[in-house]
C-alpha cells in the first residue's frame, strides 16, 4: 500500500517532532527579540502622536500620562497660528519635486555616458561628480554661500534650487544601474545602424525606469529632510522650509512640548505613510548605492 | 572600466571608426554637459575657493586679507576648536561601533526568521525613522530624553535612576549617540540583510554536520563572509559622525556649555553667527584631513579582518 510506503517510521517521527519544537522555540525567541527593538522604535512615534494631543499640563506630569484625559484639536490649531506651517509645507513639497525632477533631468543622461560611452576627459569629469559626493559639506557650503549672496539671491528659491540641480549621488546611483545593464540590447540597436543616442532613448532609458523611479524617491527624501543649506540661505518664514520651521517652533515656544510635537507628527506622517507604499524601491536601491545622503 | 563596443577596427574601415568615436565623444560631451557644469561651479570651484578663503582673515563682506597659514595654527592653539574635536572624536567612539554591532545584531535577528511577511515587516519598522524629518524626530527626542520624559520611565521599571541626559555635560554625547543609533540603524541593517542573503546556504549545511554550534557557524562562516559589508558600514558611518551637526544642533544646540559642540556646529557658528569665513574654512579643511586620514588608516587595516574572497 502506497499509504504504508509513507509513513515515516515512529523514532524518527519523534525526533523530528523534537527538532521542530526546537526551532520553534527560537523562532518564537527570534520574533520576542525583533518585537523589542521595533518596539524601541515605534513607541516613541506613538509618543509623538499622544503627546500632540495632551495638554500642555499633561506632558508634564510625573509619571507621565499615555493617553490624553480628552482628544482635542487645539495643539494643531496652535501650531497653524504659530508659523505658517501649511505655506512651509507646500514649499517643501515643491521645492523637493522640483530638484528630484531636475537631477534625474541631469543626472541619467551623465550617467549614461559615463557607463557606456567612451570619450576624452572621462575619468576627470566623473571624478568630479564622485568627489563633489565626498567633500565634507563643511568644506564647499561657505564659498557656495558666499556666491549666492555675491548673485544676490539669499533668501530666494534661485539660492535653495540652483546648487542643488546636478547630483553627484544620483549621477552615481544611476551609474551602478547603467553598468549592471546587459549590452546586447544597445548593441543590437548599434549593430542594425542606430545611434548611441537612439540606443539611450528606445534601449537603456525605458529598461531604466524603476532605477530612476527610485534614484527620484532618493532626491526627493534627501531635500525634504534637507536642513543646513535651507537654514542659511531662506530667511523669511514666508519661504521657509518644513525642518527649519519646525526648529523655530522650538525657539518661540520652548515649553510649547505638545504644539511642537503636532509639528513633528504632521511632518512625519506624510512621508512615513508613503514609505509603506514605496519601500522595496527605497531600500533596494538603498542597497544598490550602498550610501545615502 | 568596460570594453567598448565591438567595432571591427581593421584598416579598410578606421576612418569609419573615427568618425563614430567622434560622435561618440560629441554626444556624451551632450549627455554629461549640464550635471558636470552643475558639480565644477558648486562643488569643485569651491573646493578650490574654500582653501582660497581658509588663508584669509574675512568677513565675507570687506576685502578678504591675506594671512597665510595663520588660521591653521590658531585652530591648534583654540581651546574651543579642539574641545570640539575631542567631543566629536568621542561621539565617533560612542556612536559608531554601537550603531554597527546593533544593525548587525538585528540584520542577522531579521536573517534568521522563517516567515517572510514577519521579515519584511522588521525590516520596514526599522528602517523608518531614516524616512522621517531629522529635526522633527530630534525634537521628538528631545521630549523623550527630558529629565521626567519617557526613556527615563522606562529606566525607572527597571531600576535605574536616569540622568537629565541633555542637561548634563557628561550625558549628553551619549544621548546623542543613542538617539543617532535609534535613527540611523535602519540604514546598516538593510545593508548587512542584503548580504547576509548572499552567504551559500551550503557552508551553514556543512558546518552543522561537521557539529558546529551557531555560535560557532556565526564566528567562522557568518562574520568572514559579511566582512566586506561591515567594512562599508563602519566607513559611511564614521563619515557622517565625524560630520554630526543636526542632531547636536537640535538636541543640545551644543551645550550645556560647549560640553556638546561638535567640529561641524563650530564650523557652522563660526562661520555663520561670528562671521569669521577663513577660520571657518581652515577648520573645515582640518576636519577633511581628519576624515581622510580616518578612512586611510581604516583602508590599509581592512585586509586584516576583511575577506574579500567570496565562494
Amino acid at each position: 500500500m502506497i499509504r504504508s510506503e509513507t509513513a515515516v517510521p515512529a523514532p524518527l517521527s519523534r525526533r523530528d517532532a523534537r527538532l521542530k519544537a526546537r526551532s520553534q522555540g527560537s523562532q518564537a525567541a527570534l520574533v520576542a527579540l525583533l518585537v523589542l527593538g521595533a518596539l524601541a522604535i515605534l513607541v516613541p512615534f506613538a509618543w509623538m502622536i499622544l503627546t500632540a494631543f495632551k495638554t500642555p499640563a499633561e506632558a508634564y506630569t510625573w509619571p507621565p500620562v499615555w493617553l490624553p484625559a480628552k482628544w482635542s484639536w487645539a495643539n494643531f490649531k496652535q501650531l497653524f497660528e504659530t508659523i505658517p506651517f501649511a505655506r512651509m509645507f507646500f514649499n517643501s513639497f515643491w521645492s523637493s519635486t522640483l530638484i528630484a525632477c531636475l537631477n534625474i533631468v541631469t543626472a541619467a543622461p551623465a550617467a549614461y555616458a559615463f557607463a557606456r560611452l567612451r570619450f576624452p576627459g572621462q575619468g576627470l569629469w566623473f571624478g568630479s561628480h564622485l568627489l563633489s559626493l565626498l567633500i565634507p559639506w563643511q568644506v564647499t557650503i561657505i564659498p557656495v554661500f558666499l556666491l549666492i549672496r555675491q548673485l544676490g539671491w539669499y533668501d530666494s528659491y534661485m539660492a535653495l534650487i540652483v546648487p542643488s540641480i546636478a547630483s553627484g549621488f544620483t549621477v552615481f546611483l544611476l551609474y551602478q544601474f547603467f553598468r549592471s545593464l546587459p549590452r546586447s540590447l544597445e548593441e543590437s540597436v548599434l549593430i542594425d545602424g542606430g545611434s548611441w543616442a537612439t540606443a539611450l532613448r528606445h534601449v537603456a532609458l525605458p529598461a531604466a525606469k524603476g532605477a530612476i523611479s527610485a534614484a527620484w524617491l532618493f532626491s526627493f527624501l534627501g531635500n525634504w529632510q534637507a536642513f543646513i543649506w535651507p537654514l542659511i540661505v531662506l530667511q523669511s518664514s514666508e519661504k521657509q522650509l518644513l525642518p527649519v520651521g519646525l526648529l523655530s517652533l522650538q525657539n518661540q515656544f520652548s515649553v510649547n512640548v505638545p504644539v511642537l510635537m503636532a509639528g513633528a507628527t504632521l511632518s512625519t506622517l506624510p512621508t512615513v505613510i508613503a514609505y509603506m507604499f514605496v519601500q522595496r524601491y527605497l531600500t533596494d536601491a538603498a542597497i544598490t548605492s550602498g550610501l545615502k545622503g | 572600466m568596460q570594453s567598448s563596443p565591438p567595432l571591427l577596427a581593421v584598416p579598410a574601415v578606421r576612418r569609419k571608426v573615427s568618425v563614430m568615436k567622434r560622435q561618440e565623444a560629441r554626444l556624451a560631451a551632450l549627455l554629461i554637459l549640464p550635471s558636470t557644469l552643475g558639480v565644477m561651479v558648486f562643488a569643485i570651484l569651491p573646493i578650490l575657493a574654500s582653501f582660497g578663503i581658509s588663508l584669509t582673515d574675512w568677513g565675507g563682506l570687506s576685502r578678504p586679507k591675506f594671512v597665510g597659514l595663520q588660521n591653521y595654527a590658531s585652530a591648534f592653539t583654540d581651546s574651543r576648536a579642539v574641545s570640539a574635536l575631542s567631543h566629536t572624536l568621542l561621539y565617533v567612539l560612542l556612536a559608531v561601533p554601537t550603531g554597527v554591532v546593533v544593525s548587525m545584531l538585528l540584520a542577522v535577528l531579521i536573517h534568521n526568521l522563517k516567515a517572510g511577511w514577519l521579515r519584511s515587516i522588521f525590516r520596514t519598522v526599522y528602517y523608518l525613522p531614516m524616512v522621517t524629518i531629522g529635526v522633527a524626530v530630534a525634537l521628538l527626542w528631545q521630549v523623550l530624553l527630558a529629565p521626567q520624559g519617557l526613556v527615563n520611565l522606562v529606566l525607572g521599571w527597571l531600576g535605574i535612576h536616569g540622568p537629565n541626559w541633555l542637561g548634563s555635560p557628561e550625558w549628553v554625547l551619549p544621548a546623542v549617540a543613542v538617539f543617532s543609533v535609534w535613527q540611523g540603524s535602519g540604514q546598516g541593517i538593510i545593508l548587512f540583510l542584503a548580504s547576509l542573503a548572499s552567504v551559500p546556504k551550503e557552508l551553514y549545511e556543512a558546518a552543522a554536520l561537521d557539529g558546529a554550534k551557531p555560535f560557532e557557524s556565526f564566528r567562522f562562516i557568518t562574520l568572514p563572509m559579511v566582512s566586506p559589508t561591515v567594512f562599508l558600514v563602519l566607513v559611511l558611518s564614521v563619515i557622517g559622525a565625524l560630520q554630526v551637526f543636526e542632531a547636536v544642533l537640535v538636541l543640545s544646540n551644543g551645550g550645556p556649555g560647549d560640553s556638546s559642540t561638535t567640529v561641524a556646529l563650530y564650523i557652522y557658528k563660526t562661520a555663520f553667527s561670528f562671521f569669521k569665513m577663513g577660520y571657518a574654512s581652515a577648520l573645515a579643511w582640518l576636519l577633511s584631513i581628519i576624515l581622510i586620514v580616518l578612512l586611510v588608516v581604516q583602508w590599509r587595516n581592512q585586509n586584516k579582518w576583511v575577506n574579500y574572497d567570496q565562494v
